[in-house]
């Protein structure tokens, strides 16, 4: 090759010149692996290859737009940076690696069964017994729990570096969660729709069968048929959930967090709106600590309770297996040669990078000496080290680090600087060469395999002090070229089935108060600021005697029996109000229940709109902000009433425009409409309860009827409705039983039976047909309540009055109102049972039936 | 002597609870100083019960009650001869010394028994000046001895003036506690000082029913004391709350690394806002003498 043509032929590459880079800088006397790649790329001009580059970003956005991630409320694209170079493993090469790969998963294996067994290891003292008992992640309790077959990991990966020597070093294990599975698969996916010609150059071996091998090993893990299989995640919107909802979807399993599943007579089942699906396979996502917290109760953390017991009595089965992360141990990277001579009578293929243990005194003096050339590393993740961080991540500086170590020595490890080796990395001046990591997929079980190639990371650093996330500074795809005889089997296709599961109990009841608490922000906010603006402290005795059964039904719908109870009117309303709106430790305030709002939405956020997100934490912030400013006046209050009700307004029409009318949707609604039906039952309970207390006692006192109309927003359809002034029976007429009313109790009612007649749970048995019934008798009751009856009209030649002397409301009116809002607080114990906590599966006698017909 | 136990834990929430899920250490095992002779558990609900047996060989029981309930109960009667344990006075005559250089070579099983844990975290307290500290030539049952007497010298057994949550050096400043917190400091005097020990959970007779007058500290509930590992593989039990070696009126029911691990209650359930926690524990000697009989 004459010096002109090589110069021309890497003139994409002359700023990659590092002497580790793999692909500038080949092992003397070898072709590069390169080659066929090369002469694509350098085929182009520097203007087509960043278009290239641009079209990868572009595409990476989209993915990253589809699974943004939130921080601080705010939604975020997700960093995802591909390179347009893939990373090439010569075929050779990765025979070793793989071989290396599958042997050290196979002793590390063994290592996690015996571990949980005989400790044989540790017995014939192979390995240093504090090493492998001092890891918080040896679960003591875990070691009575019997594994089907002794198949402890599953699926797992290996993070490895190339050294400046060639040789393949692994630096970390990932036994028992590891992530970033469903990037390998995106990047492929992405890199060949923006550059296809690139995979002309080669056959490379193609990544999708992996997938679609752990599908069928999830399958044989449960030893049935056709076994309900669930993805268990955090939930926590980060890198890793995105990995997670990738997979799950490719795996065509339910994702599912801890609340999301109960245990009922020692079996697991998922809590869906259709009802109780019982679970077999468990694929975790999440440490074994976090999994139980009455078995690990030292950890600290929540979990599913008791569920530990079920894996014990065979009824449900973890992937990977509760325990594995003891193969994960960063302390046990020393030993890896004893570990694999141990349990496997084989040499090692694969070396550990250089480990040194900070639990020994002498290793540890030598870290401390070496410091400024090393990085220190705990030896578990910190949700299995939650107890020793003192329930906090895990500190980025290096002292803070020191100081933690020195604390606790058996939990950290330090790994002298690598120098791995490089590749030239695209930026928009050319390529340069970065360091790269490799973390390579491996499946255990009948026919252990390797994933071909792996996700390959970038760092632009010369040093890492902090672990690698997972994309954070970009990836690279990883071929592995096809042997010949690959290509008969074609890559396999993993079968979708989204619609199989329903949504989640915990997401529909998430929404459900989502929609209840702010159905009750907002009419809270509407009902004082129309108190308010009646100016209290300037009206007349008399006229406080009018108004105060309204302030006592406002009082009482939000749950202030003091006031609520109190028979004559204060001096001022100022501190209930104040109380009301924005005292924190007031379970009914407008600030409790637009907190409560916000808060359940938060843990729902990935079904709630963008749009409706930032009405909500509009107003959230908004309150916090108020609620924060001392003596807050009568004006101010009102003021922020005022906001309250019109945002809550936004809200709703945001909602409308901007959410899918699905499932969740209708349990949105549901809650609003439970909530205004119990808010209007109890307004008119109290308010016709002090009428005719009143009455008894032979007061002349009247409730100013058009204010509790406007309280109610029912003052307008009053009057369009019967064009008089407000009759009390006709007030209650049109607050009961009137459905085009919005506010009316027939009307949330006949709004609910639909939201629950339009949810997508037809083809399960009975349980919301008994719903329906349930929803239609109350309907029935409250339209056929004979009110002409019950309550005279006091003018005759109105809706068949009577003399004035008989026209009092009769006395069951008392007990009927009681009873209709004892049952819409049994209706939402109902919809409960059905839908979240689903109490009535197992026990339906449990419940009892009310009867409150009145007496004919 | 022959004793039965009755353990009942009952709680009352104030609006029901959903479900809930519990997991008890509450039925005492045979041993080198016991025997059981019965034992039975009543759940009100009434709903089944499964057990197993942990890593530290504690009998563990557990249900869950997945329907709504405001009231849980748990009823545990059981019927225990306790008998002297073997003779120990010659291992106890061993050298401190010794029996550190014997101990440093055992096997793992006792590595659990010399660690920090949660509530026995003596790395915090290792510099207290004022811990009594064994000498090599001293024997190790002066050496336990002295430690259990200095600890019920020195600190004030005071129902209620701590719970289970108490950090250690919060008893050491206060010299106050109860009998777990007595349990956990001698734990963590005793593995600082590489002598692996264990928590013991269990009943203790209140008062001898022969010897009126003579109280033991501890009663009304369950029990706590410890078990020091002595070469040749035996446990010693000592109870700090009351000055003495463990002897045939403490009744044992579960050992562990410290209280967590022999919680005898530990659960969850959901719904309910608010619980009240009401623990009985009586302990009798069957077939009284007549001098109980007339109490």
């Amino acid at each position: 090759m004459t010096a002109a043509r090589k110069k021309r032929k890497y003139a994409h590459f002359k700023a990659a010149n590092s002497p580790r880079d793999e692909l500038t800088h080949p092992a003397a006397g070898e072709a590069s692996p390169y080659a066929p790649v090369l002469e694509i790329i350098e085929s182009l001009s520097p203007v087509e290859l960043h278009e290239r580059q641009d079209r990868l970003e572009r595409s990476a956005r989209d993915v990253g737009i589809h699974f943004g991630v939130v921080e601080e409320g705010k939604p975020r694209e997700a960093d995802w940076r591909l390179d347009v170079l893939p990373r090439i493993i010569p075929r050779d090469e990765w025979e070793l690696l793989r071989k290396g790969i599958l042997q050290r998963a196979r002793a590390f294996d063994a290592f996690i069964r015996d571990m949980h067994g005989g400790q044989d290891i540790l017995r014939q003292r192979a390995l240093p017994h504090g090493v492998a008992l001092g890891d918080p992640a040896f679960q003591r309790p875990l070691t009575t729990v019997e594994v089907p077959g002794g198949e402890y990991c599953h699926i797992g990966a290996f993070d490895l570096v190339r050294g400046e020597d060639g040789m393949w070093r692994v630096l970390e294990n990932h036994m028992a969660t590891s992530f970033g599975l469903s990037f390998v698969m995106q990047n492929r996916r992405m890199l060949a729709q923006a550059f296809p010609e690139l995979f002309q150059s080669m056959d490379i071996s193609p990544v999708a069968p992996f997938i679609t091998q752990f599908s069928e090993n999830l399958r044989a893990a449960s030893g049935q048929s056709n076994p309900h299989i669930v993805l268990l995640t955090r939930g926590e919107t980060n890198q890793a959930y995105f990995d997670e909802s990738f997979l799950a979807r490719q795996l065509g399993i339910a994702m599912v967090r801890p609340a999301d599943l109960l245990i009922r007579e020692g079996k697991v089942f998922l809590k869906t709106i259709r009802g109780l699906e019982q679970v077999d396979v468990i694929y975790r996502r999440l440490a074994s600590a976090a999994i139980d917290p009455i078995a690990f109760a030292e950890s600290g953390l929540p979990g599913i309770p008791g569920i530990v017991n079920c894996v014990r009595n065979g009824t449900v089965r973890f992937v990977n297996a509760l325990g594995c992360g003891v193969a994960d141990n960063r302390a046990l990277l020393r030993f890896s040669r004893q570990l694999i001579g141990f349990y496997l009578q084989e040499h090692a293929i694969l070396d550990s990078v250089p480990t040194f243990n900070c639990g020994d005194r002498d290793q540890f003096d030598y870290i401390l000496s070496n410091k400024d050339e090393m990085v220190l590393k705990p030896i578990q993740d910190s949700y299995t080290l939650f107890r020793y961080l003192g329930g906090k991540q895990l500190p980025e500086k290096r002292s803070h680090l020191i100081r933690l170590a020195r604390k606790w020595p058996h939990l950290f490890v330090a790994q002298p600087y690598l120098h791995p080796s490089q590749l030239p990395c695209y930026a928009s001046d050319g390529f340069k060469s970065h360091s790269v990591y490799l973390r390579v997929f491996f499946q255990l079980g009948e026919k252990p395999s390797v994933l071909p190639g792996g996700l390959t990371r970038q760092s632009w650093g010369s040093h890492r002090d902090n672990p690698l996330t997972i994309m954070s500074e970009g990836m690279k795809d990883t071929w592995v070229p096809a042997q010949p005889f690959e290509y008969a089997s074609t890559p396999g296709t993993v079968t979708l089935n989204p619609d199989e599961y329903s949504i989640s109990s915990r997401l529909a009841e998430g929404l459900y108060w989502t929609g209840r608490y702010l159905e009750r922000m907002q009419n809270t906010a509407r009902q004082l600021n129309i108190l308010e603006t009646l100016r209290w402290d300037q009206l007349g005795r008399a006229a406080q005697r009018s108004y105060w059964p309204l302030w006592k039904a406002v009082a009482a719908a939000n749950g202030q029996s003091g006031w609520s109870k109190r028979k004559s009117p204060p001096k001022d309303t100022l501190s209930l109000t104040r109380a009301l709106v924005l005292q924190a430790n007031e379970p009914a305030s407008i600030l409790s229940s637009a907190t409560a709002a916000y808060m359940g939405a938060q843990h729902i956020r990935d079904s709630i709109s963008p749009e409706v997100w930032q009405v909500l934490s509009e107003f959230y912030w908004f309150l916090q902000d108020a609620a924060r400013q001392p003596k807050t006046s009568r004006t101010r209050l009102r003021e922020i009433c005022q906001r309250i009700v019109d945002d809550a307004a936004r809200l709703a029409g945001t909602a409308d425009r901007t959410m899918l009318h699905d499932d969740s949707w209708q349990f949105f609604r549901i809650g609003s409409f439970v909530e205004r039906a119990q808010g209007t039952a109890t307004v008119v309970r109290e308010v016709l309860s002090w009428v005719m207390a009143n009455r008894a006692e032979g007061n002349n006192d009247e409730a100013d009827l058009t204010s509790l109309l406007r309280l109610l927003t029912s003052l307008d359809a009053y009057r369009r409705e019967f064009r008089s002034r407000a009759y009390l029976e006709r007030v209650v007429n049109l607050l009961l039983q009137n459905a085009c009313n919005p506010s009316s109790v027939s009307h949330c009612l006949r709004q609910l039976r639909y939201a629950i007649g339009t949810l997508s749970v037809t083809d399960r048995v009975n349980a919301p047909t008994t719903l329906d019934e349930t929803v239609d008798k109350i309907i029935a009751r409250v339209e056929s309540l004979p009110l002409q009856r019950l309550m005279p009209s006091s003018v005759r030649e109105l809706d068949h009055g009577v003399q004035e002397s008989a026209a009092a409301p009769r006395p069951e009116m008392k007990f009927i109102l009681e009873s209709l809002t004892r049952e819409l607080e049994l209706l939402h114990e109902r919809l409960e049972d059905t839908f979240f906590s689903h109490q009535t599966e197992f026990y339906p006698d449990r419940q009892l039936p009310l009867d409150w017909q009145p007496d004919e | 002597m022959r004793f039965k136990v009755t353990h009942t834990t009952r709680y009352r929430y104030k609006t029901p609870a959903s479900e809930s899920y519990a997991e008890l250490r509450v039925w005492p095992q045979n041993g080198p100083t016991q025997k059981i002779l019965s034992h039975k558990l009543e759940i009100s609900p009434a709903v089944p019960v499964d057990h197993y047996t942990d890593y530290f060989g504690n009998k563990v029981e557990y249900f869950s009650i997945p329907f709504r309930h405001s009231e849980l109960s748990v009823n545990a009667v059981g019927e225990v001869e306790t008998r002297e344990g073997p003779d120990l006075t010659h291992v106890l005559e061993t050298p401190v010394g010794d029996a550190r250089q014997i101990l440093a070579s055992q096997p793992i099983g006792i590595f659990d028994f010399i660690q920090n844990t949660e509530l026995v975290p003596f790395h915090r307290i290792q510099n207290e000046e004022s811990l009594p500290r064994f000498r090599d030539a001293e024997t190790l049952g002066e050496a336990v001895h002295g430690l259990n007497t200095w600890i019920y010298k020195n600190f004030a057994y005071s129902p209620g003036s701590t719970d289970i949550g108490t950090p250690l050096p919060t008893v050491l400043e206060t010299h106050q506690g109860v009998c777990q917190d007595f349990a956990h400091l001698m734990l963590a005097v005793l593995r600082m000082q590489g002598i692996p020990a264990r928590y013991v959970s269990g009943y203790i007779e209140p008062y001898d029913p022969t010897k009126p007058g003579q109280e033991m500290t501890g009663a009304a509930a369950s029990h706590a004391w410890v078990e020091v590992y002595l070469p040749g593989g035996y446990w010693y039990g000592l109870d700090p709350t009351n000055n003495q070696a463990a002897g045939l009126r403490h009744v044992r029911v579960a050992s562990g690394r410290d209280y967590n691990d022999v919680a005898p209650m530990r659960g969850a359930y959901k719904g309910a806002q608010d619980q009240r926690l009401q623990v009985i524990v009586t302990l009798k000697r069957r077939r009284p003498r007549k001098t109980a009989s007339t109490r």
